[in-house]
């Protein structure tokens, strides 16, 4: 046992051990540095014997050697205090860059060999050479444990010291000679080069066996040329005197009739990391304890996000306490894929996600506490959506079902109560009870929706100080992404997880909120300051790298019209940018001029991946999405990458399938899901099986095999929404896993019902089959992949996206802005905001194109272009 | 029942940290399983179930069995499901099975002399479904891991083959008031147990050192270190978690409730304190 003392230094912490002795990080009280504690777990009975052997290591003074300080000793106990490096040890190296680029190989090798021919020179041997005994650090490596095996082998072992795989054969019978080392580097640089250490084996026996025979120079790879294949395998000879007798001979043989100096390079050739301007790298390295970044578009907030990240790392933050959430799922993919790019090991590591999957980790380790029973399920919106109408339904309730669910979502995520609400009495007092009800009704049916996840994640930080403190211990760092569209919930969760000592990192722009509706708060971003009072500090970024001038002046123009903002200079080095105003007589004659522009924009060389047609909402789309289909232009009307090949997806179509056309053995499947209640077999031959399945002894068999017949005879009926709702039940695809599985899901499922029910609304007779080939189409068509085609999307789906040339389609009173009366300022400036965001996902061109007429009443064109342009054009 | 204990300057054994619990002693005399089984005033008797064997106990002083203690022999190994304290006479208690390739074999079981290690026993004191399966599939990963072969998948095996390294983390001398010890890892919390007093505690203190050990034995194969609670903070959990009484057989009376990240056991008989235990989840 070792107290919390040893001789004069204080224990801090365990850094690592082999079989026989461990290393503490230490410090020396008197002179307050730190220091490497070897302690071996022997005795004291060679001390004498020690203390001679490491008044040798004493005199070894070289850069590329842990510089030994003294021995202590504390009761029985000898320790040897070493240098303390932070740094990998090369064992690691190898682990993550084998087979290392052979510069870099040469450089570490290079000093190794430097550092032994020296300690041979002064009279020491290693005797225990090996990845573990080098620690690099930068671009300098040194070793550590030089002549210490005998110490640390103790006193069992003091014949032979060393690790068998890098034990020259002579070291076997306890012999050490300066070039036993030498055969220790050669394994090295052949494991450095190859990955392998040609003598590992699972026995003994064999090993010594491989090592009497050495490296052959057939067993190094011939891309490493024949210099370093004869090197390695005379360094590597069975006889010592058949070795090189200096390191330096075997480094030099390795490179010899080079013209060129060794190959030094620094640390494995890493991408680089994006050049960051000095207002960037500024904010990145902010040393407040709350930090906002503001930028508007192409600024690079994300960039300067993922610096600071690498930034923390870089310092020595645990990568597993710092947070960063996103506000979205592809936001969350996109930012994991950029950090990965810099920090490829600790990506892993991070608390990453959207704020639904952060608060589903911690409803997950926290299920007793929040009283919901255990194996509940996240359902999405569209499946919440059709509870909420079973309990208005069951209560009289005539109100619209959407506008039940939104006034919902909006009372749980401002955390207000429904009192606040600006509605009739009679409406409050509806949606009251349909809210309790809607409650009851998911614990009793055991689901959570969306909102919930948030709402009890903030009840059980806010209720439970023990749960609470343990995140904001563990959390040292929350990086938010698009702070302005949080929301009130979420803003409070963030709050909640803030602990004494965590750092907030947050960026945004307050001109890009677009959530105010379901109740985003660019107001943080304005009062950031307010909120924040002390050790805080607001970072503007004023350069925008996306977008030309072209573009910046007229977006300018629109979004200095709103009077809630906070003030903030954009500009750009880029000239060009061009925005073009069009004017159609009718909406069809302006989808034949948007897709006509494509098509020659195309034939000059464009690819259509470079186009986007954005319109307010997705019905303004749907004959854009015709024409193009018309035309053989390629199209994706959605992001969702490889949706149709996530399993759960093709899991719920093989269900479709089987609806569509069953089959005894798909019957048998879905009947044994989760747990194989019949055997198909005893059914061979049995057309009826479906019959006498219904009326089996099994009640759990009859209760399945009668809801699989109903749905196949009902099955020409059922809309395709409906069927993977109840396929989505039938199968409890939502309730296998843990928590943040089944949120990930829930989330992918969501889209797919989303898919679903657009296509049935576009269809009124939609069927399984139709669907079934729809979806056969789309993924023929490679719209699945999203990787080619143009974009034809909504402005909410086109946040944090960029193409070259963008169509506003559709800027009229009563589309966008959607309504022309009685608009309240805060909605009007969320609308400008939201054309302010599609105008700048354009880097080089933008259209913003407008009908004279929808149907056959006069439209007006949208007052957004006349605060772009100070006029509105005459047609 | 007592609550406030004081922590002291830890000790290090290799990667594991060792911070010792000290506190008044309470007056509380009770015979240990070991020693009554040797000298046969306790008998631990199958029923044929896996999950219940009967206690049959002819001692003096009530008989307290700590949760996890392994016994061996007839069908399979167990280890007890909970602390508990027994009085004379036969009872049913709740066990898990520690050697899921067994149920042959006959005759009485004896204690082994392990404790299960930490993860076991916080797997047996959360309430969740399958502990058993859940049991089993972690002795068989701490196998794996640590290289332990065992037809039967017998727990006491991992004990037995790593014996050697396990001895070094036995090498802790106790302080004079200690009644307790909570144990980290240079990866995490591995757990604490708080006992009535000093002898109680020592009777006890090597066993869980290899118990805490076979755990602290694996994460030494991961050089750094990794995020765990304070110790003051797993104190303050033992102190403040909300608990509930659970049934257990004796005349003990078991507390338990969970606080996020650790699971908290306290058996205590006429409002002392006997054992209290603490786990990471």
């Amino acid at each position: 046992m070792i107290s919390s003392k040893f001789g004069r230094f204080r224990i801090k912490r365990w850094l690592g051990g082999g079989r026989f002795a461990d290393v503490y990080l230490v410090e020396d009280p008197l002179i307050g540095k730190e220091f490497a504690l070897k302690i071996a777990r022997g005795r004291e009975e060679n001390l004498k014997q020690l203390i001679e052997e490491v008044k040798l290591l004493a005199e070894l003074l070289h850069p590329n050697i842990v510089r030994f300080y003294t021995v202590e000793k504390d009761g029985e106990r000898v320790g040897i205090v070493l240098e303390y490096i932070q740094g990998k040890s090369l064992r690691e190296i190898i682990k993550e860059e084998a087979p290392m680029d052979r510069g870099r190989a040469l450089m570490l090798l290079k000093q190794m060999a430097d550092a032994i021919d020296y300690a041979h020179e002064k009279g020491v041997l290693h005797r225990d050479l090996k990845p573990e005994n080098i620690i690099a650090s930068g671009t300098s490596v040194k070793i550590t444990d030089f002549g210490l095996a005998f110490f640390m082998e103790g006193e069992m072992t003091r014949s032979v010291a060393g690790t068998p795989p890098y034990m020259a054969p002579e070291c076997w019978k306890g012999k050490y000679y300066p070039e036993s080392d030498i055969f220790s580097l050669g394994v090295i640089a052949y494991e450095m080069l190859t990955g392998i250490n040609p003598f590992f084996s699972d026995s003994i026996e064999t090993t010594l066996k491989k090592i009497k025979k050495g490296i052959s120079r057939d067993q190094v790879p011939p891309h490493l040329g024949p210099k370093i294949a004869k090197a390695i395998a005379k360094a590597t000879s069975k006889e010592p005197e058949n070795r090189f007798s200096k390191a330096l001979e075997f480094l030099n043989a390795m490179v010899e009739g080079e013209d060129k100096e060794l190959i030094i390079l620094k640390g494995k050739p890493k991408r680089k990391r994006a050049e960051l301007t000095r207002e960037q790298l500024e904010a990145a390295h902010s040393p407040f304890r709350y930090t906002l970044v503001v930028g508007g578009p192409g600024t690079g907030k994300t960039q300067t996000l993922i610096e600071r990240v690498s930034y923390l790392i870089e310092k020595g933050v645990a990568p597993e306490g710092i947070l960063i959430t996103t506000f979205t799922k592809k936001g969350r993919e996109d930012l994991a894929e950029r950090i990965a790019r810099h920090q490829k090991d600790a990506v892993n590591y991070l608390w990453l996600g959207t704020f639904h999957q952060i608060c589903s980790r911690v409803l997950e380790a926290n299920l007793e506490l929040i009283g919901y029973p255990a194996g509940f399920v996240v359902v999405p919106e569209r499946i919440s959506s059709a509870k909420l109408r079973k309990v208005m339904d069951r209560l009289g309730i005539k109100y619209s079902l959407s506008e039940f669910s939104a006034l919902i979502s909006r009372v749980v995520s401002s955390l207000r109560p429904i009192e606040g609400l600006k509605i009739g009495e009679e409406k409050k007092k509806a949606l009251k009870q349909a809210l309790e009800a809607y409650r009851e009704l998911k614990r009793e049916e055991g689901i959570m929706d969306y909102d919930d996840v948030l709402f009890l994640t903030h009840e059980l930080l806010r209720k439970n100080p023990l749960v609470r403190e343990d995140y904001q211990e563990f959390i040292t760092d929350i990086l938010v992404d698009e702070f302005q569209d949080l929301n009130n919930l979420q803003f409070q969760i963030i709050k909640l997880l803030l602990g004494p000592k965590t750092r907030l990192f947050a960026t945004g722009d307050d001109d890009q909120s677009i959530y105010q509706w379901r109740g985003g708060r660019p107001e943080l971003i304005r009062e950031f300051k307010k909120i924040f009072p002390e050790n805080s500090n607001v970072y503007l970024l004023t350069r925008s790298h996306r977008l030309g001038e072209g573009i910046i002046s007229p977006a300018l123009n629109l979004i200095s019209a709103n009077k809630r903002r906070m003030e903030k200079v954009l500009w750009s080095e880029k000239k060009h940018g061009k925005l073009v105003v069009e004017h159609l007589p009718t909406r069809a004659e302006e989808e034949e001029f948007v897709v006509s522009e494509i098509a020659q924009e195309a034939l000059k060389g464009r690819s259509f991946n470079e186009f986007a047609i954005l319109a307010r909402s997705n019905y303004l789309l749907r004959g854009y999405v015709r024409k193009l289909g018309e035309n053989e232009i390629p199209y994706s009307i959605m992001f969702a990458k490889n949706l149709v090949r996530k399993r759960e997806i093709t899991f719920l179509l093989d269900f479709l399938r089987f609806l569509r056309k069953p089959t005894k053995s798909s019957f048998f499947f879905f009947l044994n899901l989760g747990d194989k209640l019949v055997n198909k077999e005893d059914f061979k031959g049995k057309r009826n099986y479906v019959e006498l399945l219904k009326e089996h002894e099994n009640p759990k068999v009859r209760e399945r095999a009668g809801f699989l017949a109903s749905l196949m005879e009902k099955s020409g009926e059922i809309p395709p929404a409906t069927a993977l709702k109840l396929a989505v039940e039938y199968t409890g695809i939502l309730k296998r896993g843990t928590l943040q599985s089944r949120m990930i899901r829930s989330e992918t499922i969501g889209e797919f019902l989303d898919l679903a029910q657009d296509f049935q609304e576009r269809n009124p007779r939609a069927d399984i089959p139709g669907f079934l080939d729809y979806i056969k189409l789309l993924e023929g068509q490679g719209i699945f992949h999203a990787e080619e085609g143009v974009k034809v999307l909504s402005v909410h789906a086109s946040k944090g996206l960029e193409f070259p040339v963008v169509f506003i389609v559709d800027a009229y009173e009563g589309a966008f802005p959607p309504f022309t009366t009685k608009m309240g300022s805060r909605r009007l400036e969320e609308e400008r905001r939201l054309f302010y965001v599609a105008m700048t996902r354009a880097t080089e061109k933008l259209y913003i194109i407008y009908p004279h007429k929808e149907g056959r009443n006069p439209v007006e064109p949208s007052r957004f272009i006349r605060e772009i342009l100070g006029f509105v054009p005459i047609f | 029942m007592r609550e406030n204990f004081e922590l002291a300057e830890p000790a290090f054994l290799s990667n594991m940290v060792i911070y010792p619990i000290g506190g008044e002693g309470e007056d509380v005399e009770v015979a240990l399983l070991e020693e009554e089984s040797r000298n046969g005033r306790a008998r631990i008797l199958e029923t044929g179930e896996v999950n219940s064997l009967d206690v049959d106990y002819d001692g003096g002083a009530e008989l307290f069995i700590i949760q996890g203690e392994e016994i061996i022999g007839a069908r399979q190994n167990r280890i007890f499901a909970s602390s508990m304290v027994l009085p004379r006479g036969r009872e049913r208690v709740p066990v898990y099975c520690v050697e899921r390739g067994r149920w042959s074999g006959e005759g009485e079981l004896r204690p082994s002399g392990y404790i299960a290690f930490p993860t076991v026993r916080s797997i047996i004191s959360s309430e969740g479904p399958e502990i058993q399966s859940t049991v089993w599939k972690e002795i068989s990963r701490k196998q794996t891991t640590l290289k332990v072969q065992s037809k039967t998948m017998a727990m006491t095996e991992s004990f037995r083959q790593r014996q050697d390294e396990l001895n070094y983390y036995r090498d802790y001398q106790p302080l004079p008031d200690q009644v307790g010890f909570a144990v980290f890892s240079n990866l995490r919390f591995l757990g604490l147990d708080i006992f009535a007093n000093g002898k109680l505690f020592r009777a006890f203190m090597e066993k869980l050192l290899l118990s805490y050990g076979l755990d602290a034995l694996e994460d030494r194969m991961t050089s750094g270190a990794g995020q765990a609670p304070s110790p003051a903070k797993v104190l303050r959990a033992l102190r403040e978690t909300k608990l509930e009484e659970k049934e257990v057989p004796g005349t003990g009376k078991l507390l338990a409730g969970i606080a996020r990240l650790l699971v908290v056991r306290k058996l205590a008989k006429e409002g002392i304190l006997i054992h209290a235990s603490v786990f990471p989840r």
